[in-house]
């Protein structure tokens, strides 16, 4: 049995809003109540639309934003106890724009070459060395190491991103779209890339997309997040093939492949949209839901975990009379 | 053809810089009919925005247009002023861009903006001005339309203001629109939302849609026909059955070869890639644009500029000096 | 694993790629020029100066410069009220105008730089207080805050360096504040946290080398400001002391005679304007330079 490399227990993250200054704050729960295990090798996708809490699941994770209430532990310890350094060498980021995750001001070897240097390692040339390796490995030419990021393509910047994130082989990458503000022609070399470096390297991902087919094709499993809360988690094979929760139906059905004849889905999902500041009572997806009953509206569903498949609506929690699908 | 909402004849956009002339767009042809979509798809750089900006004359103002004809309904309007440019855009062209926010000025209500584009436009009152504002905003799936109106764009979500543009864009019954990568920075089931939208009102409307994007899935479900452009020129072009089960160009069968496909892709298998990068198109370039990145590049591609070429009779056509027999023998 | 895109690098050497882009900058070009043309005359006074700036001669008082009839060679811009060579004072004057406009603006933008930067990094109740000192500071009136300093301490060349450093740092906070608050935003930050940086060495590493540029237009900008506002104070009689030959001073004594002698002010008046000027075209110049978007 593989090792459990992240283990989330009810993980919540409460933001103050601010309304205004004679209106009191708000909270903004981006995450709720979440359970993650990833195990070792796998290659876990977030999946969510703009204000489900992955972004900000994936931070907690990373170590870059503390949860209000709930454990993370990474490689059986937990996060809070972890020294930063320990944790820099165990999990590492690689970010959606790569115009942005690197500074503009530094040169590609000394992007790539920092983490050596925070970790305390201080010769040069053992520095040097390494970088030129991890650049070979990520495709990156020996001759950019004293370019600078502006000089470099989106593709480039982003195998740099990459290279930076790989210098201390860690054990956990978190890619948060790493791939959605590249060409297509683009996107297939990283992807590839990543898929080859979690084999060579015994990775374990977690990748955070909103393009479902890139998603099928890279992981192992798939987590579904809406307003903060997972709705289903599965194998890929399985969420794909017989997906469960009706806003993953919706979600897989709005995937929009290049076969010509299939025409636009009419995904029944109405036109109004979720405020994560004042959710909908009861079960937050229940105003889209295109199979609500009078209760959804009214407590929220309890989750159902059978078979390594986690799903959290009334249909499949046995309260419902009937069972749809 | 008097159902001919748009045609383009060899346009080029040249744009002065400091180490050149950049030849964004090279003598490209397009026309889209009534009840038409056409995708123009393309990766970054490809010309693709700067041809709908051209369309509309709404060009850098460096920037160098030259056509040979541009016929908007049957009329030519390649040498209209600024003034009979903005009086027919919004009117006669619609045009839908990719960030909402940047097109619907934050600091009027919707309603404002609508009755406003209504009074210039149309000649109406407030009061029908505002009723049709309404009426549209209904047709487009907005709920309590009236509460809408008065709000300002920052207080809807994307989705919703992408709504409120498509009204916007309406208002006037516009013969052609043209909406640049409408749905790219909105989420996946309201990117869906929206394009069946565009799709049924185009329908209701019978109005010409030119689609500009870099997403196949999108092209391969609204399209009615495509143009795949790179590096300024367009590289193939045909219906959209055409281009997605025979496509002839190395270029476009390289992306096609990119893009996971559930259900036919194999998981975890690589994916197909393009190696290399579009070509500089600072100065003058001679010969096909693909040469270094395509598997099947000859001397004889470098020589000379490529022409499109069709088969007799088909209405697909692609730029390669590899005939159709010889293109379907190679992989 | 194939090494697909190819990118085409600067084949020309650093030097040669700065010197193409600083010829290309005529603002810079001549604001340096005259910066440092006056830096020069104020390293080099005793050797350029005709004369002792404080030596009196009452028999030559009031002496117009070279270009007028009565002007001779031997007092070039003529001589002040008390006699004393315009030239030599003018001279030695750029020496002083150019300790208070740096000191006050090295001491300001320590203070605001520090103040912006932590309140754009840590945001919250850092950026709470930050923002409410700087609201104080605003609400005060500087030129009188300063000349009631003075006129209580007394004034002196240490005295206002310190009053207008300690009164200029609001402009430094502000705009170091709105610029980190840029950078935060960007992943190379997050990323640098995830690698484990710590915060002091996020903020010297990642922060301060993209906020730098910001910096280098307000540190022209304000040491321009302190080098006028020091000369307002002189001219006010609360701000360097005679005898010592501060432009604004010059000014100040020259007022009375203005219209019979108005080389007495016209030419300290057109030295002042010159350096603030070049001091603030240089400044542009060097941010447009060293930006990184004009890198290659």
């Amino acid at each position: 049995m593989s090792a459990v490399m992240i283990d989330a227990k009810n993980v919540t993250r409460n933001f103050s809003i601010s309304r205004g200054m004679f209106r009191g704050k708000q909270i903004l729960r981006a995450v709720s109540g979440v359970d993650l295990t990833v195990k070792k090798g796998e290659v876990l996708a977030l999946v969510g639309e703009s204000g489900c809490g992955k972004t900000t699941l994936a931070k907690i994770i990373l170590g870059l934003l503390p949860q209000t209430t709930g454990s993370v532990d990474l490689c059986g310890q937990s996060i809070m106890d972890l020294p930063r350094l320990e944790l820099a060498r165990t999990i590492q980021p690689i970010f959606q724009d790569p115009y942005s995750s690197l500074n503009p001001r530094k040169t590609i070897g000394s992007i790539i070459g920092l983490p050596m240097r925070v970790q305390g390692v201080e010769d040069s040339v053992t520095i040097r060395r390494k970088v030129e390796k991890t650049m070979d490995l990520v495709g990156l030419a020996a001759r950019h190491y004293n370019a600078y990021p502006n000089q470099l393509s989106g593709g480039q910047r982003q195998r740099v991103a990459i290279a930076r994130a790989l210098v201390n082989r860690p054990q956990i990458v978190v890619c948060d779209e790493p791939t959605s503000a590249l060409d297509v022609s683009v996107q297939s070399q990283i992807l590839n890339l990543l898929t080859d470096l979690r084999k060579e390297l015994n990775l374990t991902y977690i990748i955070i997309s909103h393009n479902l087919a890139v998603v099928e094709h890279i992981a192992t499993r798939v987590a579904v997040m809406y307003l903060g809360r997972l709705v289903e988690e599965a194998e890929t094979s399985i969420l794909f093939n017989n997906p469960h929760h009706p806003y993953t139906r919706a979600l897989l059905e709005s995937v929009l492949t290049p076969e010509p004849d299939l025409g636009i889905p009419d995904t029944q999902l109405g036109a109004s949209y979720p405020n994560p500041i004042d959710p909908p009572s009861g079960c937050a997806f229940h105003p889209r839901c295109a199979q609500v009953m009078p209760h959804c509206a009214m407590t929220p569903p309890s989750s159902n975990n059978v078979n390594g498949r986690f799903v959290e609506c009334h249909i499949y929690n046995g309260d419902s009379a009937e069972n749809a699908d | 053809m008097s159902d001919r909402v748009l045609d383009v004849k060899n346009l080029s956009i040249d744009i002065p810089l400091a180490e050149g002339m950049l030849h964004a767009v090279d003598g490209i042809d397009i026309h889209v009919d009534k009840g038409e979509t056409l995708c123009i798809v393309g990766e970054s750089g490809c010309g693709k925005s700067l041809t709908s900006l051209a369309v509309m004359d709404l060009l850098p103002k460096k920037a160098i247009r030259r056509l040979e004809r541009l016929d908007l309904a049957g009329a030519s309007i390649l040498d209209y002023s600024e003034q009979q440019m903005s009086d027919i855009r919004g009117s006669k062209m619609g045009m839908i861009f990719q960030e909402p926010m940047t097109s619907l000025n934050p600091a009027f209500t919707i309603g404002n903006q609508m009755v406003e584009t209504l009074q210039r436009h149309r000649n109406m009152n407030r009061v029908a001005a505002r009723d049709l504002a309404k009426r549209m905003l209904e047709k487009v799936g907005i709920t309590a339309a009236d509460q809408r109106l008065n709000q300002y764009p920052h207080q809807l979500s994307g989705g919703l203001r992408q709504r409120v543009m498509i009204a916007m864009t309406l208002l006037c019954e516009p013969e052609l629109i043209i909406a640049d990568e409408p749905t790219t920075a909105l989420d996946v089931t309201i990117q869906a939302q929206i394009l069946l939208l565009l799709q049924e009102l185009q329908s209701e409307f019978d109005m010409g849609l030119i689609l500009i994007t870099h997403d196949l899935g999108v092209v391969a479900r609204i399209a009615t026909r495509v143009a795949v452009m790179y590096a300024g020129q367009i590289v193939e072009q045909g219906t959209v059955k055409q281009i997605f089960d025979n496509p002839m160009h190395p270029y476009t069968r390289g992306l096609m070869r990119c893009i996971p496909v559930p259900g036919k892709t194999k998981p975890g298998e690589p994916l197909g890639s393009i190696p290399g990068m579009v070509p500089s198109l600072v100065g003058k370039f001679t010969g096909c644009r693909f040469a270094e990145r395509c598997d099947h590049v000859t001397d004889a591609c470098r020589q000379s500029d490529i022409e499109l070429r069709a088969e007799s009779g088909e209405t697909q056509s692609y730029r390669c000096i590899i005939d159709a027999k010889e293109m379907a023998k190679v992989a | 694993m194939p090494i697909t895109d190819e990118v085409k690098l600067a084949d020309e050497s650093k030097l040669d790629s700065l010197t193409k882009k600083i010829r290309g900058h005529q603002g810079m070009i001549i604001g340096s020029v005259i910066v440092f043309a006056v830096i020069a005359i104020a390293l080099l006074a005793p050797l350029l100066a005709p004369h002792d700036p404080y030596e009196q001669d009452l028999m030559k008082r009031l002496l117009p410069p070279f270009w007028d009839s009565r002007g001779s060679w031997e007092h070039i811009f003529g001589t002040d009220h008390l006699g004393r060579d315009y030239l030599s004072r003018l001279i030695y004057g750029a020496r002083i105008s150019l300790l208070i406009g740096i000191g006050a603006a090295l001491i300001s933008g320590l203070i605001g730089t520090i103040m912006g930067v932590m309140a754009g990094y840590f945001g919250g109740r850092v950026d709470m207080v930050v923002t409410f000192l700087i609201t104080v500071r605003l609400s005060m009136p500087v030129v009188l805050v300063a000349l009631a300093v003075v006129a209580i301490v007394g004034g002196s060349l240490q005295v206002v360096i310190t009053v207008l450093g300690l009164l200029l740092w609001d402009r430094f906070a502000v705009v170091m504040r709105s610029s980190t608050l840029q950078i935060r935003s960007m992943d190379y930050v997050a990323a640098a946290q995830a690698v484990g940086c710590s915060v002091s060495r996020v903020l010297m590493t990642e922060v301060m080398p993209n906020v730098v540029n910001n910096l280098i237009v307000i540190t022209t900008i304000e040491i321009a400001h302190a080098i006028i506002l020091e000369a307002a104070l002189s001219f006010l009689g609360l701000g360097v002391q005679p005898p010592l030959p501060s432009w604004g001073l010059m000014v100040s004594e020259g007022k009375d005679m203005m219209l019979f002698e108005p080389w007495l002010i016209t030419i300290p008046g057109v030295a002042l304007f010159l350096l603030v000027l070049a001091i603030n075209l240089m400044g542009d110049g060097v941010r447009d330079i060293t930006a990184p978007e004009n890198r290659n």
